[in-house]
């Protein structure tokens, strides 16, 4: 009777319903690309050691185009990944069991960048004009711009470089207002000689980066859930308060995996992540994803036919800001 | 500097002149040298960067040349899938320095059925292998090397890339396209590529070697870093990104000049290590890339620098040997100035006598020859200065000789009104003593009288106002105040007849004979001052009190001092009195003279006892009286007996006038009552009423000539006249 009571007082305190994380268990964490300073808040994170702080043993597998987080999630072969709010919306519809624990990107980062010098100066001088367009979820936002604005154009598919709007075979190219707007600075156009279309400043908010997992890894250890995403929220925080070192822990990985950057264009990206993430003026809590929010950016990919129907909110996201509260209620 | 000597002056100014001289010298140098190797090393690192240039555009154009005629082929005929491999096959193998070539079609183009077609042939491990690219994961429409040139529909070079295989092979493709004609309208049907393996660039560009660091460097068009001597730098910076980590708007400027082919010779802080550089840049042909030659300044003006240096080093040693020299001229040439500045002030302190080396330059010895000859000059004239205040002084005493030297105001006219005391003197009988006299010996007899009264007067301070033949009249009390004048007035009467027994003794040696001197001191008020013209001006005293004295003297009998009655006043308690004289003098009331016979106090004189006492004669003397009236023999000549007899003085009787202090000369008569030569000169001080109209009358004799003495000698001796 006594075990009984001091087993029950025992769960109490630790939170019954949230099952004790597993301490000294890897956890596979991949980024959706090479590493770079979009994920200097999980390479902070392990360096600072806040995983190690709270029971993690964490390993960063090496992103990229050649390992797609979602597949690499799906298979197993990590447990927790991060990728754009579209892409994991596209993939749940399509039946992948991922869920949304933390939102990091408030708003969109995507942009369309054009030369003055071509003329293009209001959204209405895109008229008729070629753009490059990367593919798939990355072309939502500048179609609904386009059709916000009835515009017509002739799409380029755009590659991984910005070479093609360098030399003149667009006139609009997508770029990430992190990276491939620096990267066209950095190729000596200068901001003034530049035209940028800001998605999100046209209400097309798109939160991007988010950290995901499958439903059952959650389900296996909440805990571990909250405690990763905790981590990785101090992270960050620890990168925007300290960016120097930030910049270290990010080119000791960009060098490591042989990215071919510099550390003034991964300074410009930390900075403009610091602003994606905490925008500034936004209320929307660190790491918290709304519901509104997130209608909006699945009904633009119903509209453009990427999913066919929009999956549930309430079963996509748990916040894990606080201790697993909200995912135990499920 | 205001109060600094000559050496420093001159030290300073011309050392700082050859400083600035030297500098603006050595900074022409420099900058003219610096412009020199300037030119001659733009034109070395222009030269450089195109020999470069041109070997790198050789073997980019020789690999052109491939893709070049393989597209023209292309649009020739249609090729067979096989046709085509074999060709790329070949031209492979034939062109070594070409890693792949491939013939990429349009979708759909080379076969209807299929989307994708592109051949491609490579350099595999140690033979030529041939794949087929094109496939989901690889859609070569929409890769750089295909989609640039078709959009742009030009031939264009990739921007460098690590070669997909892995390792840290960087390549570039040249892309060529080529077209097809459809429905009358030119079209793209594909691209010819071939890539090229950029390390061998990479050597080549390594191979420029410009100073001990200078190095070479290639940009793409983005302006990456293609080559460098730092790997860090290769495919990661480009000079942008240098640009942005440095802050630097001017590089990032330059850069921008640079992927626009642009070409120019610029500095630049190198990309590394920062250091002040100059870069050379000249765009590469077709590729839109940019090789850069970049070499540090320090190294460029090493030679300029280092002469510099030597220049300087040259020029501070040159600097101190002309500052010493400076100085030893300048002490040399000061070094007489401050002798001549001592000399000057010693000069100025009155000792002429100093001289100062004449020796040195030209114009120190013509300064020093100025200042000995002024020193000589003046020393003379110092002579004369004295040579007149002594002649001077025989007749005015140093007082007021100073006072007229000393001040402008003392040789001005006019005059004050001021209590003196006057001295009058003059020797009795003088006149007539030497009218038989030869003008040598009444010279020699009256300047050796008068030296010494002068002397004497001198002595106590008097100034002499006129010197008259035997006759001197002198004042005490101006212009040297004097509050003793009275005193000291007649003090120096007494010593000036203590001195005549001197000049007697004198005179007697040469046979000369004696002189009686009378001297009158009266104190009145006068007026004193420069008497005359400009041309002629003497200190002198006028007043009715100066005649009152000049009367006076008159009652003085030979050795005898007279004082008025003022004297007396101040003087009274001091002197001893001999006798009391009643005179009445013209043109002055009555007044009592005293004979003074001594004075205490400080002076302390007192006069020789004369031997005035009157013997009886027992023998018969008689004399004849001339009276004398204004030195002029009047009346007739008296014969009178002697009576009385002492040296100097006589008692006579006789008939006829004669007055109280008449002047009268003697002539002894011998016993045929004829004249003996000899003149004796008297003044008549009593006369009084004898027997009958027999008057009786005193004279005391003012000058008794030697042979009188002798017969008056006799006579008191009581001998027979001779």
């Amino acid at each position: 009777m006594r075990k009984i009571l001091l087993f029950f007082l025992i769960a109490l305190l630790i939170n019954a319903s949230c099952l004790p994380a597993r301490a000294g268990e890897a956890v596979f964490f991949i980024p959706q690309w090479l590493p770079q300073a979009q994920f200097a808040g999980y390479y902070t994170a392990y360096e600072k050691g806040f995983y190690k702080a709270r029971g993690l043993e964490v390993k960063i597998l090496k992103g990229g185009p050649d390992f797609p987080v979602s597949e690499l999630l799906a298979d197993g072969q990590a447990d927790f990944g991060t990728m754009f709010l579209t892409t994991a919306i596209v993939k749940r519809a399509q039946g992948y069991k991922f869920i949304n624990i933390g939102q990091m990107v408030q708003r969109s980062a995507l942009m369309l960048v054009a030369k003055k010098s071509r003329g293009i100066k209001t959204p209405a001088d895109i008229q008729n004009q070629s753009v490059g367009l990367w593919g798939a979820e990355f072309a939502i936002q500048p179609l609904a711009f386009f059709r916000q604005h009835g515009l017509k154009v002739k799409i380029i598919p755009q590659s991984s470089t910005m070479n093609l709007f360098l030399r003149g075979g667009v006139a609009l190219a997508s770029a990430m207002w992190y990276n491939e707007y620096y990267q066209i600075i950095l190729a000596g156009v200068n901001p003034d000689e530049l035209t940028t279309f800001l998605l999100s400043d046209y209400g097309l908010k798109f939160p991007e980066d988010g950290i995901y997992c499958l439903e059952s890894t959650y389900q296996k250890d909440p805990q571990r859930a909250h405690n990763f995403v905790q981590a990785s929220l101090e992270g960050w925080q620890y990168a925007f308060s300290h960016p120097e070192e930030a910049l270290d822990i990010v080119m000791k990985y960009a060098n490591a995996a042989q990215v071919a950057t510099n550390r003034v264009h991964q300074g410009w990206m930390l900075a403009r992540m610091q602003d994606i993430i905490l925008p500034p003026g936004s209320k929307i809590p660190l790491g918290c994803l709304e519901e509104e929010t997130y209608l909006q950016v699945a009904r633009e990919l119903k509209k453009n036919g990427l999913i066919h129907m929009v999956p549930d909110f309430s079963r996509f996201h748990i916040d894990c800001r606080s201790n697993c509260r909200s995912g135990n209620e499920k | 500097m205001k109060n600094s000597g000559l050496a420093t002056r001159l030290t300073f100014f011309i050392l700082a002149s050859t400083a600035v001289i030297f500098v603006l010298a050595l900074a022409y140098n420099y900058y003219f040298s610096r412009s020199t190797i300037m030119a001659e090393v733009t034109t070395d690192a222009r030269n450089l960067a195109l020999a470069t240039g041109n070997k790198i555009e050789t073997l980019l154009q020789g690999v052109e040349k491939i893709p070049r005629s393989l597209a023209a082929i292309m649009e020739e005929r249609p090729y067979s899938r096989k046709e085509l491999v074999r060709l790329i096959k070949r031209l492979l193998v034939n062109n070594p320095e070409i890693y792949g070539i491939s013939t990429s079609f349009a979708p759909f183009t080379f076969d209807p059925k299929s989307y994708y077609f592109a051949p491609y042939a490579y350099r595999g491990l140690g033979k030529i292998k041939v794949t087929f690219l094109g496939s989901n994961t690889y859609r070569y429409f929409f890769l750089d090397w295909y989609q640039i040139p078709t959009i742009l529909q030009t031939p264009l070079w990739s921007e460098p890339y690590y070669d997909e295989g892995g390792g840290n092979i960087i390549m570039s493709t040249f892309s060529q396209p080529f077209y097809r004609e459809r429905e009358g309208k030119k079209e793209v049907w594909g691209v010819v590529t071939a890539d090229v393996n950029l390390m061998g660039l990479k050597d080549l560009v390594a191979a420029v070697s410009i100073y001990q660091s200078g190095y070479a460097f290639l940009i793409s068009q983005n302006g990456i870093f293609v080559t460098h001597p730092d790997k860090r730098l290769i495919m990661r910076e480009s000079i942008f990104s240098v640009a942005a980590a440095r802050h630097d708007p001017e590089l990032r400027r330059i850069g921008r000049d640079m992927i626009r082919g642009g070409h120019g010779f610029m500095p630049v802080n190198d990309f590394v290590s920062g250091k002040k550089s100059w870069m050379y840049y000249t765009p590469l042909g077709s590729t839109g890339w940019t090789l850069g030659v970049i070499f540090p300044e320090a190294e460029l003006f090493a030679n300029v620098q280092r002469l510099s240096e030597r220049l300087m080093f040259i020029g501070l040693i040159g600097l101190a040997f002309l500052g010493v020299v400076i100085t030893l001229l300048a002490r040399s040439i000061t070094k007489p100035l401050r002798t001549l500045a001592r000399s000057t002030a010693a000069l100025g302190h009155g000792d002429f006598s100093v001289t100062v080396p004449e020796s040195g330059a030209r114009e120190t010895r013509q300064l020093a020859q100025s200042f000995n000859a002024l020193g000589e000059q003046l020393t003379e004239y110092m002579a004369k200065r004295d040579f007149i205040r002594d002649t001077f002084g025989r007749y005015v005493t140093q007082e007021v000789v100073k006072r007229l030297l000393e001040s402008e105001e003392g040789l001005a006219l006019g005059g004050e009104t001021r209590e003196v005391t006057l001295l009058f003197s003059d020797l009795r009988g003088f006149t007539a003593l030497t009218a038989d006299m030869d003008p040598e010996q009444v010279i020699t007899f009256l300047n050796r009288y008068l030296e010494k009264m002068i002397e004497v007067l001198l002595e106590y301070r008097a100034v002499i106002d006129e010197i008259m033949g035997d006759g001197i009249l002198a004042f005490f009390g101006a212009p040297e105040p004097l509050e003793d004048h009275p005193a000291r007035a007649v003090a120096c009467a007494l010593a000036m007849q203590e001195a005549m027994e001197e000049i007697n003794a004198l005179n007697a040696a040469d046979g000369l004979p004696l002189l009686e001197m009378g001297i009158a001191v009266n104190t009145g008020t006068v007026v004193v001052g420069n008497i005359g013209s400009e041309r002629r001006t003497k200190y002198s005293a006028v007043g009715a009190d100066v005649n009152f004295a000049a009367r006076i003297e008159s009652y003085a009998l030979g050795g005898q001092v007279v004082i008025g009655p003022f004297t007396y006043q101040r003087v009274k308690d001091m002197i001893e009195v001999g006798s009391f004289i009643q005179a009445q003098m013209k043109g002055f009331p009555e007044a009592t003279l005293y004979e003074v016979r001594a004075i205490h106090g400080p002076f302390n004189l007192r006069l020789q006892e004369r031997r005035e006492i009157l013997q009886p004669l027992k023998g018969d003397l008689r004399v004849n009286i001339y009276r004398i009236q204004n030195k002029i023999i009047t009346g007739p000549t008296i014969t009178a007996e002697i009576i009385q007899l002492g040296e100097n003085v006589a008692v006579v009787r006789f008939t006829g006038e004669l007055a109280a202090w008449e002047d009268v000369r003697l002539h002894l008569l011998d016993a045929d009552n004829l004249e003996i030569p000899g003149k004796i000169y008297g003044k008549v001080t009593a006369v009084a009423a004898g027997e009958g109209d027999l008057r009786e009358a005193h004279i005391s004799f003012t000058s008794v000539p030697p042979e009188s003495r002798t017969i008056i000698q006799a006579a008191l001796e009581g001998e027979p006249q001779a």
